[in-house]
């Protein structure tokens, strides 16, 4: 399996991915759990707070998993150690710098 | 039935926190071969690379409990927290639950470059990995345990 998917650019992607959803609010469902709901579609409030975390998990997994499986190993090979953990270093400023709205 | 899997998800974490930080040690301070024995030699001599696959199926068990109570918290901590005002504890929770996911994304790097650990050319991209994992997993202690309490407390 890991000749021919890197783990390294499976976790660049992955993180890249999410930070980039997060950061975005962008998401391919919404969870209600008050009602246990799983909508494509934004419902009424009568259904309670929407959770996106669990989308931006499922959408950052496929997303990491096709990516790094079309792309050639031997492609990256060369570049595995920077991207096995600088996508990552680079993900979680950006999740710090958006989140820093909750403390100003 | 919530207190019983938060119970499940705090123990895990423990556990968690006990072998990535041991890891860290014994990575960034390896035993000189004549040290003297004591706890703190003794913290740091573990065989290191034999923690790996155990640290990344409890992570994974431990993000799975964390993402069946997170509902729960959602419906009724936060509520709490947004009726006291209390946004920078919003705030830090709301970065655990992206460190949890980020950690889970870097398993497979972490996997791999712990796999082939006699390659010291890999060696600081092991031990900046297992950094972030180990932060990670104290961050995400620190912040439930906090939340926690605060919700118990008000």
């Amino acid at each position: 399996m890991r000749k021919w998917i890197s783990p390294a650019l499976f976790t660049a992607i992955f993180t890249a991915t999410y930070a980039v959803l997060a950061i975005k609010d962008w998401t391919i469902f919404f969870y209600y759990p008050l009602t246990q709901e799983v909508s494509r579609t934004r419902l009424t409030v009568k259904s309670g707070p929407s959770m996106h975390w669990y989308a931006w998990i499922v959408t950052a997994f496929v997303v990491a998993s096709v990516l790094s499986a079309l792309v050639p190993r031997r492609w990256t090979k060369s570049l595995d150690r920077p991207l096995a953990w600088i996508p990552a270093v680079l993900a979680i400023i950006a999740i710090l710098v958006f989140e820093k709205k909750w403390f100003v | 039935m919530t207190l019983t899997l938060l119970m499940a998800h705090v123990l895990l974490a423990v556990v968690l926190i006990g072998a990535l930080t041991h890891q860290v040690f014994s990575l960034w301070k390896p035993l000189p071969a004549q040290a003297h024995r004591n706890l703190w030699t003794s913290f740091r001599s573990v065989r290191s690379m034999a923690y790996t696959k155990g640290i990344a199926v409890l992570y994974v068990l431990t993000v799975i409990g964390g993402g069946i109570v997170y509902p729960f918290y959602v419906l009724d901590a936060k509520q709490t927290l947004v009726n006291m005002g209390l946004d920078p504890v919003i705030g830090v929770f709301e970065i655990k639950e992206h460190f949890a996911i980020l950690g889970l994304g870097l398993l497979p790097a972490y996997v791999y470059y712990w796999a082939n650990a006699e390659n010291a050319r890999d060696l600081l991209v092991r031990r900046i990995l297992t950094v972030i994992l180990a932060l990670f997993v104290w961050w995400n202690f620190w912040v439930g345990h906090i939340v926690t309490t605060i919700r118990g407390v008000f």
